[in-house]
């Protein structure tokens, strides 16, 4: 663990309540990107988030600080992101989202229709995040936390508990399977 | 080489962490197949349009509200009575003393359960003698005593006592019971 983290931890534990909101600044972001790509877009991912925070602030007492605190952090969230998706099947369908209003759903008449290139662009990575909803929960989370927030193999194996031989199969197989369903768009 | 090998190596060399010798074999087999080099194109574009996916922000109320949300949400009281460290090193001790209280308590219930059971016909309980209708009122008469029969019941059955040779016993679906006193009314 990080000299930093062992800092905020023991400030934590000594009653500094600045400690657990420098965590929560230092993270706030990639754990929502992490819980907007793998429970897609919907109205309570910042509530999933919050969680998240939550959770995390009932069990730092007792975090003993065998991996970084980030780490741990993805693996409250991908727990609960994984958790989610096991009680209730996601909104697969796009016009279902755009009909919930859901934060981030698509509502093509915000974008000015003039700039093309720019739609275009927002059209890829819907089509992307669709590609990516599309993959099992086991794949999807190697592919968020290892692609998108850019962790090492080692540190996911740690995170879902898995070995990094498994790691490394379900990355290769979650990029083809990507790119497969991406066929003919890129 | 063939197509399918390069399929199994083509995300390790589109990020540059092949190994030399294969390396080397997915470039001679690219230099020769216009097919797999497409292959490779779209390997380094679905990586790119991945990795450039915008990345999601909290709303600037995130803090505020996590806050508001940590002053009204305790967490589970099994974890704050876990973290005094005297609970957690004598839980396993109260889970055993727990584990025998609730066992002997299920074993005394059973047992008053047996010994009452058909009382209201004055039954023997399995741990009366059975050799002789003298041993058999005495367990009835103790079986009574043991209920909350009224102290003038209680004194009629005893009275059956003594008539012990009229007051036979007979068998009611596979149970002793005490025979119908006729002129039982003269007791009570």
């Amino acid at each position: 663990m990080h000299e930093a983290d062992q800092e905020l931890i023991r400030r934590h534990r000594a009653g500094d309540a600045g400690a657990f909101e420098e965590i929560v600044l230092r993270f706030k972001d990639r754990i929502l990107n992490t819980v907007y790509r793998m429970m897609g877009p919907r109205a309570d991912n910042e509530d999933i988030t919050q969680e998240v925070f939550i959770k995390a602030y009932h069990a730092l007492a007792d975090f003993r600080g065998e991996s970084a605190i980030g780490t741990w952090l993805y693996r409250i969230a991908t727990n609960l992101c994984l958790d989610r998706l096991r009680q209730k099947q996601p909104l697969t369908s796009w016009e279902e989202l755009i009909a919930s209003g859901g934060e981030g759903a698509l509502r093509p008449e915000d974008d000015p229709p003039a700039i093309e290139e720019i739609l275009e662009e927002k059209e890829l990575q819907e089509e992307v995040q669709k590609a990516i909803m599309q993959l099992t929960e086991k794949h999807r989370a190697v592919l968020v936390l290892h692609d998108i927030e850019g962790l090492e193999f080692e540190e996911i194996g740690r995170i879902l508990k898995v070995p990094i031989g498994t790691v490394k199969s379900r990355s290769h197989f979650a990029r083809s399977e990507l790119k497969e369903r991406l066929r003919g768009r890129i | 080489m063939i197509c399918k090998d390069l399929l199994k190596y083509q995300w390790d060399f589109v990020e540059g962490t092949l190994p030399g010798e294969s390396l080397a074999r997915v470039n001679a087999h690219l230099d020769e197949c216009p097919r797999c080099q497409s292959e490779i194109a779209r390997a380094r574009k679905t990586l790119s349009a991945l990795r450039g996916l915008p990345r999601e922000e909290t709303s600037p109320y995130f803090a505020a509200k996590l806050a508001a949300r940590l002053k009204t949400e305790k967490p589970p009281l099994w974890k704050v009575a876990f973290r005094v460290p005297m609970i957690r090193f004598l839980a396993p001790a109260l889970g055993v003393f727990l584990l025998v209280w609730f066992g002997s308590l299920v074993g005394t219930q059973y047992g008053h359960y047996k010994s009452h059971k058909g009382s209201n016909h004055l039954a023997p309980t399995a741990f009366q003698p059975m050799s002789s209708d003298e041993a058999l009122l005495s367990a009835h008469t103790e079986a009574v005593r043991a209920s909350s029969f009224t102290d003038a019941a209680l004194s009629a059955h005893l009275s059956v006592r003594n008539l012990s040779a009229g007051a036979g016993e007979a068998s009611l679906m596979g149970r002793l019971v005490l025979d119908v006193v006729e002129d039982s009314e003269d007791f009570l």
